[in-house]
């Protein structure tokens, strides 16, 4: 095929993506995002599939059958717990404003600019063997095309009097510069970027269908005949994943490739970086997977027919993909396919290159550069184009670093192995992301440890041997270990023997991570940053905590001089913006003059963090207001005080309001209980003496009595009369206290009806008849005949109407004593009033009358000795019947008792 | 806003699941050079979990109106979608 | 010569019973009916011993006790407190006021006859 068509081609398709991802930005400056749906993210994150999918997974499986899976199957597994991981880290990356992994890391551990740096070092070194490997697939593919036929053409050849990789490189870079690096805010949204990613993803996967279908339906009668005749020709052994069922690598690789999918610097740019929305993930989680099963539905089919095709000649089998349709003549497909591959290397190495510039710039240059005091915050000038700068520096330096790669080490390795060295590198970021956002205990120092340790470990058991191979490193480092120490064999350390180079230098590596980081956690303190960050990462779904740190800085610098300085980094606009939403949100109006209070100074480290990196920003505001003003102590307390307490204060607050109530009614109720108790002492002293003294006349007189004798014949009968009088005032007594306490319990039975008061009262007074006629009393009855009924019980209304009149008979004139008695209706019922004509009561006497116990003193000797409970228990049944009773005088100063009864449902008022 | 659990049992299970079948011992059950359905048995097998789990993934992740993911500002007070 | 009691309690009946036992007794008997009307008898004629009830009326026992027991020549008089109350605390109060002895109500004729005989014995015993 001819090499100036191959490049034309070449040419031609980067100018697609450049359309492409020029269209994409006009759109979204226009408002009609193209890439706002869950489809092109799906199709973003397909990323994943670079040439080595396009081509190494070919060659992989011409080898060993079935085991270039675990690469696919554990990114699917990664989605089966989208909602567990993918999620929260989405979530977390827009609620911090995180930039890339590094800047993610660092955050979580404490905005910690040691660990943002180490994480971008393992990145770009981990990553550039990856570059390469995208080069040398177009280098080999380019080749092969063209060489196939013009074998005159050196596979090395330099038809154009340059590298044509070094080109592609540069154009590469050129691409990812003009539109990876377009905001200078890394975490807002690079449209073009991602129409061209996605296009990418496309084509690839329709290059790769096509040369599958051709293969299989084309060449072959389908899968069955495919893979009969693979049978056939002795190459069952690919049919499978192990033929000897070691299963080590497999599950190594599954690991690998679950870590790679979340925390290669290009997955986690693309999927969580360039999230525009997270329910576009609800889609991803199975869309992706199934991208990755069709596009390797056909990888065993194509690596058997190359076999096939190629048995007994010593063919790459990473190239099949293109090598296969050229065989049989179809140059236009193979040219597709080359295409296709082109499309998988490319797109991994622009994203991969623009993540990694983010990390160089944010988390490695511009500290230091702040660090060193290169960069002076203090004079003026528009520090976005310097950041810009930077990143794009950085991007042509990581692509001429992977192409320094390509040109002195790729060629002792397969497409594969470079690739799980990279995978390797990646997955050391694993325990620091999980336990990151699952675990409030990791600390920075653990972090720092374990990646360090695992990193150190890494090189030493899979890239300075991989170096060894290339020949740089004296190959017996390799076979005596270094400086000829047996246990410090590269690929048996300490010993370890039995394993694959990959699971052992995995084991090692993740031992060591693991072990550090854990470790190193539990063994320190937690610095209050830190586990503020901790509790904001691993409890983002919990709105309690709030937006901004919760931390305390306090400083004393203007709010427009801190305007004017993340001005500088993002735009004078964009801080403008920034600062008046701000404002908006806390009601505030922005006062240029006002001392930046800690709200404000965390919210330009958040507008700083978009564009910078978290420990950066932190590092600005730092520096600005020169000393973070705070005390370990107060920071504890604040921690304490701020996201645990406001956390559950609303609550507190509700509950402590009804604590508060409640303890309130406590103490009244417990008030009342020593009024009761005392009330209750004095009730029973008082009932004692009650009870006590007609006993006690009882008593003497039994006493006096029993002596015989002593007394004369009236004595004797006076005495027994005294003995029975007060056995019969102790009997009553003992009724009225039981009838009392009954009727306070509630016990009492009350047989209620509709009473007749006339008859009711005409049976009263004919039981104290003998007593008045016996005082000479007059009574004075004033009742209307047809009185309505009242409801009540009869009996104790007949004791009611009993215990006045005894009370009026004991209280009026003797002699010449009148009482009258009169009853009649009124609107609210019955009202009966026994008036006397003693010497009336005295007015602060009027309430204390109904209590128990209370005895007038004034009551003539001749009378029956009162209780002291009679009008006590009128009070009760009058109550009761849901009438009232009291006391007042009459004109002619002689007490009137009066009570009232509602009438019954058929009595009405006359 | 707090997320429901459900979806995360859903997803839990299935991983373990995923994890079961798609690792030894299991895998060797069906590791052998034999043919099924006139395809090589792992072949067969392991594409055949792979759909399955796919499947899966998208009965767990489908939208159910009370278990929006969207945020309050994102969604508008609009008739939730039935997808389900 | 016979002892002289007062007798200061406001209970008709029992304020007979006890008239009956003193007398049977061989003490000569006044009667008073409440606190005020009991120190006016005594300064009228000053008794060798008091039966003072606590619940009188107008002046109780407490009172009535604790102005013979701090007015100059009654101090010898012998003061027996009566009370149908039992707490503890008004038999410590009644002695701690210098009442002499302290019966509680129902009390045997017997034993009150007794223990004034007792109390008036032992005090002529001290005077000489």
């Amino acid at each position: 095929m001819q090499g100036g068509l191959v490049v034309s081609v070449s040419v031609a398709y980067l100018g697609l993506l450049f359309a492409i991802a020029y269209y994409g930005e006009k759109r979204a400056a226009q408002g009609r995002s193209l890439t706002n749906n869950p489809y092109i993210y799906t199709l973003s994150i397909a990323v994943y599939c670079t040439s080595w999918t396009f081509y190494g997974s070919v060659g992989r499986a011409a080898e060993t059958g079935l085991d270039f899976l675990p690469i696919y199957l554990g990114p699917t597994l990664v989605f089966v717990i989208w909602s567990v991981v993918l999620i929260k880290i989405i979530r977390i990356c827009k609620v911090h404003r995180i930039t890339s992994i590094a800047d993610f890391i660092s955050s979580r551990y404490g905005k910690n600019f040691a660990l943002g740096s180490l994480v971008t070092l393992i990145a770009v070194i981990g990553t550039t063997p990856y570059i390469a490997l995208q080069l040398k697939s177009i280098a080999t593919s380019f080749n092969l095309l063209v060489g196939f036929q013009n074998p005159e053409i050196a596979i090395y050849g330099n038809p154009f009097g340059i590298d044509k990789t070094l080109v592609v490189a540069v154009a590469l870079a050129l691409f990812a510069i003009l539109f990876g690096t377009r905001h200078i805010e890394s975490s807002e949204h690079h449209e073009g970027l991602v129409a061209a990613i996605a296009f990418e993803s496309i084509i690839k996967l329709l290059a790769f269908l096509a040369v599958g279908f051709y293969v299989t339906f084309g060449v072959f009668g389908g899968f069955g005949d495919l893979f009969h005749q693979a049978q056939a020709h002795g190459l069952a052994n690919l049919f499978v994943i192990s033929e000897n069922n070691d299963y080590g690598q497999w599950i190594t690789l599954t690991l690998l490739s679950m870590a790679a999918i979340l925390f290669l610097p290009r997955q986690f740019y693309m999927t969580a970086v360039e999230n525009r929305d997270e329910t576009h993930l609800r889609t991803a989680a199975w869309m992706f997977p199934l991208y990755l099963l069709v596009i390797n539905i056909f990888v065993l089919p194509i690596a058997i027919s190359g076999k096939l095709a190629f048995a007994g000649t010593a063919s790459d089998a990473d190239m099949f993909v293109l090598t296969v349709p050229v065989h049989y003549g179809q140059s236009e497909l193979a040219l597709f396919a080359f295409v296709g591959g082109l499309s998988a290397a490319t797109s991994m190495v622009i994203v991969a290159s623009i993540a990694l510039s983010t990390m160089v710039c944010n988390n490695l240059v511009m500290p230091l550069l702040l660090r060193w005091q290169l960069v002076n915050l203090r004079e003026r000038g528009d520090l976005s184009k310097l950041l810009l700068s930077i990143r794009r520096a950085s991007i042509l330096i990581i692509l001429l670093l992977g192409y320094g790669y390509f040109r002195i080490a790729s060629e002792s390795y397969s497409l594969v192995t470079i690739g799980l060295v990279s995978f390797a590198a990646v997955a050391q970021f694993a325990p620091a992301m999980i336990g990151g956002i699952f675990w409030k205990g990791g600390s920075s120092k653990g972090a720092l440890t374990g990646l360090s340790l695992g990193f150190v470990v890494w090189l030493y058991t899979l890239l300075l041997p991989s170096f060894a191979q290339s020949g740089w490193l004296p190959l017996n480092f390799i076979n005596d270990g270094l400086f000829g120490i047996g246990l410090l064999r590269p690929y048996a350390l300490f010993g370890l023997s039995g394993f694959d180079n990959l699971s052992h230098a995995l084991f090692w590596s993740m031992l060591a991570n693991i072990g550090g980081y854990v470790m190193v956690s539990l063994w320190g303190n937690l610095s209050p940053i830190e586990r503020i960050q901790g509790r904001r990462f691993v409890d983002v779904y919990d709105d309690t905590l709030g937006q901004n740190d919760p931390r305390s800085w306090q400083g004393s610098v203007t709010t427009a001089s801190l305007q004017e300085v993340v001005g500088r980094f993002v735009g004078s606009e964009r801080a403008h913006e920034g600062f008046r939403a701000y404002a908006d949100g806390q009601n505030i109006v922005l006062d240029g003059n006002e001392i930046a209070d800690s709200n404000m100074l965390a919210n330009a480290e958040y507008l700083l963090s978009g564009a910078i990196g978290s420990a950066t920003a932190r590092v600005i505001i730092g520096s600005m207001i020169k000393r973070e003003n705070v005390s370990m102590n107060e920071v504890h307390q604040l921690l304490d005080e701020t996201t645990q307490v406001i956390e559950y204060s609303r609550m507190l607050e509700v509950k402590s309001a009804e604590l508060e109530e409640t303890s309130r009614k406590l103490q009244q109720a417990n008030k009342r209980l020593k009024e009761f108790d005392s009330l209750k002492d004095d009730f029973l002293s008082t009932i004692s003496h009650e009870l006590r003294t007609p006993l006690t006349s009882i008593r003497a007189f039994s006493e006096i009595l029993s002596e015989g004798g002593n007394t004369t014949d009236r004595e004797h009968q006076q005495f027994l009369a005294i003995i029975t009088k007060e056995s019969e005032r102790l009997t009553r007594l003992i009724d009225q206290i039981l009838d009392l306490a009954k009727m306070e319990a509630g016990r009492m039975d009350w047989s209620m009806s509709d009473v007749d008061p006339t008859s009711t009262i005409r049976e009263a007074l004919a039981a104290v008849d003998g007593l008045i006629q016996e005082q000479n009393i007059e009574l004075i009855l004033d009742l209307y005949k047809a009185l309505p009924a009242v409801r009540a019980d009869r009996d104790q209304l007949v004791q009611v109407v009993i215990n006045v009149v005894s009370n009026a008979i004991k209280f009026c004139r003797h002699p010449n004593g009148i009482i009258r008695v009169s009853a009649r209706a009124e609107p609210n019922g019955l009202l009966v009033r026994i008036s006397d004509n003693g010497a009336g009561i005295l007015p602060e006497h009027r309430d204390f009358i109904f209590e128990k116990f209370h005895q007038s003193r004034r009551g003539s000797n001749q009378m029956p000795i009162g209780t002291g409970l009679g009008l006590a228990i009128c009070r009760q049944i009058i109550s009761f019947f849901g009438g009232n009773i009291w006391a007042d005088n009459s004109d002619d100063g002689g007490a009137v008792i009066s009570f009232d009864i509602p009438f019954g449902e058929d009595g009405k008022p006359s | 806003m707090k997320r429901s659990g459900r979806k995360k049992e859903w997803s839990i299970v299935l991983f373990c699941v995923g994890i079961l079948v798609l690792l030894p011992p299991v895998l060797s059950l069906f590791d052998r050079p034999d043919f099924s359905f006139g395809l090589p048995r792992a072949y067969v097998v392991l594409y055949g979990l792979w759909a399955v789990i796919i499947a899966a993934i998208a009965y767990g992740a489908r939208r159910r109106p009370e278990n929006t993911l969207k945020t309050t500002r994102q969604t508008p007070p609009s008739r939730p979608e039935s997808e389900t | 010569m016979a002892y002289s009691v007062l007798v200061a309690e406001d209970e008709p009946n029992i304020v007979l019973s006890l008239q009956f036992i003193m007398n049977k007794a061989g003490f000569d008997v006044r009667v008073a009916e409440d606190g005020e009307q009991a120190l006016r008898e005594i300064e009228t004629q000053k008794p060798d011993a008091v039966l003072l009830d606590i619940m009188l009326p107008k002046k109780d026992g407490f009172a009535v006790c604790e102005t013979i027991k701090r007015t100059p020549g009654w101090a010898d008089i012998v003061v027996i407190m009566l009370t149908a109350k039992s707490r503890d605390t008004d038999k410590q109060r009644a002695l701690g006021l210098g009442a002499d002895d302290y019966i509680t109500k129902p009390f045997s004729t017997r034993e009150l006859a007794d223990r004034m005989a007792t109390l008036l014995e032992a005090r002529s015993g001290q005077s000489g």
